[in-house]
């Protein structure tokens, strides 16, 4: 239904993407699998890497990792720790669609299909950006790489182990609590568009707004906060020049890039799946790092 | 042949930019190293996880001869202390907004949370919340 409803929407809108992805994706969320998946990251500060499990049922995703266990999926995440169970529910969001500036293509160039399974090719221009190769039954993504602007891998992601699922459902939703719901906000200085991604939907958050941009391949939001925000602790990240400025705090994990800045009057966190060479991109259309005044520091300096 | 020691060094930033080049040119080819770098990076990060232990009383005891001030400038202390904390009394009163903590494991969540909701391909969206 959903995507039916999609590729109407895109038909009109005259984006519509490869059908064969379409139908990808739309199996690749109904799959059912377990599985072991290997990411590796190349970040600016050194190569980071995470080996996690993997399961996936009834449109829900659970990853246990170094850091525990979490349930994901149709804009609900669900944390279980010993203590007890985190829910967070987002709510409803816009229709998914590609950029078009992205070329979608069936099989890798000048090689044939490992057996049982089907390789795509999404290309920005001439470049290659992103490479899968999915299962041929169900078009769960057995690897993946994403390349940055200069045409090296940025991202790597294997499946170490994978089979299929089988017993009852995940989560049993009825013991879990009341969600903690994020309404639809509004962000006062993030504009409605960055680099070639658009902001789809902007939800409270604690201490500020998150603004959820995406291209359809990748996504990132920006949570704008108060500018005495620690970032969550991303300012200690290492100092970073991205584009034309210095000021930025960026951390890498294998699976997302985090930055973190503040302006004259705010502080952004931004987090996100995006190459290097978008990142730039995006934020140099962002408001810049900057300081205050010093009459402003020399209050803030005393009173907080 | 396969990385061995290069894979440690590499993760501690000692290589030089030729053996950088050398070692991601192999990881990229190499599932075995891929592994054991894998291993090795979630194995530091463990060791970074380990609480901090708290020194048992008593161990951090001041020196027995710091030289006390004497009463008259202490109390001149005092009074200038007192005054400072009325002064940044009034100041927070009047400031503006204050900053809500924010926690970075938070703000991943609620970003996968709402990544979740696009189609397909979840696998790829999810690793976002490992290792926040």
């Amino acid at each position: 239904m959903i995507f039916a409803l999609t590729l109407t929407l895109m038909t009109l809108l005259g984006t519509l993407p490869a059908p064969d992805l379409v139908d990808d994706l739309d199996d690749a969320a109904d799959a059912e699998f377990i599985g072991r998946q290997l990411v590796v990251c190349w970040g600016a500060d050194g190569v980071v890497a995470h080996v996690t499990d993997i399961e996936q049922s009834g449109g829900m995703t659970m990853v246990t990792g170094p850091d525990g266990s979490f349930v994901i999926g149709e804009g609900k995440m669900i944390e279980q720790w010993a203590g007890g169970v985190r829910y967070l529910e987002m709510a409803p969001s816009s229709d998914w669609r590609l950029w078009d500036g992205y070329r979608v293509q069936e099989g890798l160039a000048g090689v044939a299909d490992p057996a049982g399974s089907r390789a795509i090719e999404i290309r920005q221009g001439e470049a290659l950006r992103a490479r899968f190769v999915l299962d041929g039954a169900t078009a769960t993504p057995l690897t993946t790489e994403i390349y940055n602007g200069q045409g090296s891998l940025y991202r790597y992601s294997t499946m170490l182990e994978v089979g299929p699922r089988q017993g009852d459902t995940m989560l049993d939703m009825d013991d879990m609590p009341e969600p903690d719901h994020r309404d639809h906000a509004v962000a006062e200085e993030v504009p409605q568009a960055a680099g070639h991604y658009w902001a789809a939907d902007s939800y409270s958050a604690p201490g500020g707004v998150q603004v959820f941009f995406t291209d359809g391949l990748f996504r990132f939001s920006i949570f704008e906060v108060n500018r005495k925000s620690d970032g969550g602790g991303l300012n200690d990240a290492p100092a970073a020049e991205i584009g034309r400025h210095g000021g930025y705090h960026r951390l890498y994990t294998p699976g997302a890039v985090s930055v973190f800045w503040r302006t004259a009057d705010r502080a952004y966190v931004l987090v996100g799946d995006l190459p290097p060479d978008h990142l730039e991109s995006v934020l140099s259309d962002l408001p810049p790092p900057g300081r205050t005044n010093v009459l402003k520091r020399a209050w803030r300096w005393a009173f907080g | 042949m396969h990385l061995g020691d290069l894979i440690s060094a590499y993760l501690d930033s000692q290589v030089d930019a030729s053996e950088r080049t050398l070692v991601e040119a192999h990881l990229a080819g190499c599932e075995e190293c891929r592994s054991e770098l894998a291993a090795a990076t979630v194995g530091r990060k463990r060791v970074r996880e380990l609480p901090l232990l708290e020194p048992p009383p008593g161990a951090l005891r001041p020196p027995a001869d710091v030289v006390p001030l004497r009463s008259a400038r202490r109390r001149s202390l005092v009074a200038a202390a007192a005054m400072a904390t009325l002064v940044v009394g009034v100041g927070f009163s009047v400031s503006a907004e204050r900053a809500v903590p924010l926690r970075l494991d938070a703000v991943v969540d609620q970003h996968v949370a709402r990544a979740s909701v696009d189609p397909g391909l979840n696998v790829l969206q999810v690793q976002a919340v490992v290792n926040r």
